[in-house]
């Protein structure tokens, strides 16, 4: 064999080395990606668009698309220089093999080309392209195994577990929670209750209805608060009741006002109970308590309603449960052994539209004739003493000529540019300054 | 005295009688020069790649003590410069002058200058004026010198050696950038250590000082040149090199960020010609046929650290191109296959 050839055949060598390990590193990077991706599409099918069924095309085009970037990030490289290169920093070789190589394949047949060639294809003998380059595991065989564990996860032990059937339910409960609690319009339950039974013109009495709805929303839930006292099963004076908000969900409450919350819950978990909770907001409303709390906070009371009806429902079922005793998978226990299987569906949206009564603006009372002398005194007094204080205050154009002269005339930022300059400008006395 | 290389002498020959006549070089001067063996290897090699030096220190270092070893240990002749702001370009290159024939006959005759010698020592060469300086110019590039409308040839080998002193700048005429690029390295001669004081002083102050040896003429210096040429680079590392020079461009996509900020203009193609002439003889030196990244990253310093021109922001923020250099051989990739 001719030098060259020696010098070419360990370059090839580890040309086909430094391929095999890349394309590795290549493979599993794209087996990574391809786990996650369908592990990914799985979850997200399941949690995120239960009807939206992926099929196994968009698996395919996923995975043929990583695989086709996967070439073509292996594509590039792999020449002989670049192994010539990889030979030279492996072995410390001063660019011994990258210049035998360029020599070889396209310099000058002189005797100085040849004697380094030489000396190259000595050098190649006693080099093992096994040691240059070494067998590398992948980088990344611990993500690789996580990406199949994710995928296997995800594509078989979740859908056996029922979880996403669990898990699917409870993203969409809070719909069909929102449209029960939509039809649970007050005014609708108010017709029901009987409160316009007086009323010729219905128009008149939903009119009537809107208008005094603050003040009979309070009557309704006075008359709630009070039926707890009975039962013992009433939250404590002073407790505000739950915003509507928490109706859905929200478990922003107080500890002693989680009971409310926590069968608010337990209702929207049972829409079957719905019904019944309606049936517990019933209760006629005390039109004397209504008048009196309609004035002091209107705002707070639609959302106390639910609550309040809540709790009735309990009563009645005649489980005197005491919600500060039960945990909460027990509250909905009860709640769902007392009611039937029902179909449900939702109804349109309804608006609750409310007028405001008007504000009443304290004004400020008016002054007698004696207290505005006695400002003015004062005012006199204050005009005296402001007099007093007052000080000569230098004018603007006398401070601008201080400025003028006192001032720096360099700007911070040039100051060391034009010191700079005057130091260069005698370099020699700073030199020796320094 | 070693006998004259032969062309056709294998590679493995010439390189050992090259790395032989050089180490004897070296050695002769190293007996009167303590220390500096950088600036002795990089004086060879200007010699040796047909280069000029220019010496920057401060005075007392050794300068022109250092030039007049070199001359003495090369068997050739010397001459010497003190530039001056009054000295005229006659001064260096000669002149026509008129003389009188022993039958009356008046006639011009040209009276060479100083710069017809083999070693040119320009002492403290900024202190000539643009006009004195330029004299150089032709002689340094061309080997020539053209007085009227003759031009003389200088013998080979032709070597100027420049010093100049970093401080006394007061009065002096800066090299311009032509003139500096004429020079194949810049050596920057640093103050000596506690150790290397000690041996100056014990060496200059017996009866009787260190003598050396003539041991190269000027054909075998031509004959080493050759050998220097011969030595062939790959193309991958001629491009490193190239690549090198033309990171200290700001205009180039090559450039390193300190260019950008700090350089006005960069090295020429000289400074590749000095890189790559500079890369073969360290490269014999290290008794190898080819050049190689690690030469060329020796040699990048003093050969482009007088061809890379600050802007007025490096200038004020006192930058040294030595710095800007370093940063690019650290960041620079090196040769691709």
């Amino acid at each position: 064999m001719t030098p060259q050839e020696i010098t070419l055949q360990l370059l090839r060598l580890v040309r086909a080395r430094a391929r095999a390990n890349r394309w590795t590193q290549g493979l599993t990077d794209w087996l990574w990606r391809a786990l996650l991706l369908c592990a990914v599409l799985r979850l997200w099918t399941a949690l995120v668009s239960p009807g939206l069924r992926v099929g196994w095309p968009v698996y395919v085009l996923g995975v043929a698309g990583l695989a086709m970037h996967t070439a073509l990030r292996l594509r590039h490289g792999g020449t002989l220089g670049a192994a010539a290169v990889h030979v030279d920093e492996a072995a410390d070789l001063d660019s011994e093999m990258t210049s035998g190589h360029w020599f070889a394949t396209e310099g000058t047949d002189t005797a100085w080309t040849e004697l380094h060639l030489q000396r190259v294809a000595a050098t190649a003998t006693s080099l093992s392209a096994e040691r240059l380059v070494p067998r590398e595991m992948p980088k990344r065989l611990g993500v690789v195994a996580a990406a199949a564990l994710g995928f296997v996860v995800a594509s078989f032990f979740l859908p056996s577990s029922g979880l996403f059937e669990r898990l699917a339910g409870a993203v969409a409960l809070p719909d069909v929670a929102g449209g029960e609690l939509a039809d649970a319009n007050p005014l609708g339950q108010l017709d029901e209750a009987g409160v316009g039974e007086d009323a010729e013109d219905p128009e008149q009495l939903r009119e009537e209805e809107r208008v005094n709805l603050p003040s009979l929303l309070e009557g309704e839930q006075e008359g709630i608060d009070a039926l707890p006292e009975e039962g013992e099963m009433a939250p404590e004076e002073g407790e505000s009741p739950e915003p509507e908000g928490s109706v859905m969900g929200d478990e922003r409450g107080s500890e002693e006002g989680e009971p409310q919350g926590e069968s608010q819950d337990m209702e929207v978990e049972n829409p079957e109970d719905l019904p019944r909770s309606e049936e517990g907001q019933e209760t006629p409303p005390d039109p004397s308590a209504s008048s009196e709390q309609s004035e002091g906070e209107p705002a707070e009371e639609p959302g106390a309603m639910m609550p309040g009806g809540d709790e009735v429902f309990l009563q009645e079922e005649g489980e005197e449960l005491d919600p500060g005793e039960l945990s909460e998978e027990e509250i909905g226990h009860a709640t769902r052994e007392g009611g039937d299987e029902q179909v449900f569906e939702e109804g349109e949206l309804s608006t609750l539209e409310v007028e405001l009564e008007r504000e009443i603006l304290a004004l400020p009372p008016e002054e007698t004739p004696e207290e505005e002398e006695e400002d003015k005194i004062e005012e006199i007094t204050r005009s005296e003493r402001s007099r007093l204080e007052t000080r000569n205050v230098t004018a603007r154009s006398e401070f601008a000529r201080q400025e003028d002269l006192h001032g720096e005339p360099i700007h911070w930022r040039y100051r060391a540019l034009i010191r700079d300059y005057f130091m260069k400008m005698r370099a020699r006395d700073n030199v020796r300054r320094e | 005295m070693t006998a004259p290389l032969q062309q056709a002498e294998k590679p493995e020959q010439q390189i050992a009688d090259f790395q032989q006549r050089f180490g004897r070089v070296r050695d002769e001067i190293g007996k009167v020069i303590v220390a500096n063996e950088e600036i002795i290897e990089g004086l060879l090699i200007c010699l040796l790649a047909n280069g000029h030096a220019l010496l920057e220190g401060v005075p007392g270092l050794g300068k022109t003590k250092l030039v007049q070893t070199l001359s003495d240990v090369l068997h050739l002749e010397f001459s010497r410069i003190q530039f001056t702001p009054d000295l005229m370009p006659a001064d260096i290159v000669g002149t026509n002058v008129v003389l009188e024939s022993a039958d009356g006959d008046k006639h011009l005759d040209f009276q060479p200058g100083p710069v017809f010698a083999n070693v040119l020592l320009a002492d403290e060469i900024n202190r000539a004026t643009p006009k004195t300086q330029s004299a150089l110019l032709e002689a340094m590039q061309d080997h020539s010198v053209t007085v009227g409308r003759t031009s003389y040839k200088l013998e080979q080998p032709f070597l100027v050696l420049a010093t100049q002193n970093p401080l006394e700048m007061e009065g002096t005429y800066p090299l311009p950038e032509a003139q500096l690029d004429r020079f194949l390295f810049k050596l920057k001669l640093e103050f000596p250590d506690i150790e290397s004081l000690h041996e100056i002083i014990e060496r200059t102050t017996q009866l009787e000082e260190p003598q050396v040896e003539r041991v190269l003429d000027g054909e075998q210096i031509l004959e080493m040149r050759r050998t220097v040429r011969s030595v062939p680079i790959a193309k991958p590392v001629q491009d490193y090199a190239i690549r090198l020079t033309l990171a200290t461009h700001p205009d180039s996509h090559h450039r390193h960020d300190m260019t950008t900020r700090y350089v006005r203009y960069g090295a020429g193609p000289r400074a590749i010609q000095a890189i790559v002439l500079a890369g073969k003889i360290r490269a014999l030196l290290h008794d190898r046929v080819h050049v190689a990244a690690a030469d060329i990253q020796a040699v990048a310093l003093p050969a482009l650290r007088h061809r890379v021109l600050l802007n007025f922001e490096g200038e004020a923020d006192r930058v040294d191109t030595d710095t800007i250099i370093r940063a690019i051989l650290e960041s620079l990739p090196g040769p691709q296959g």
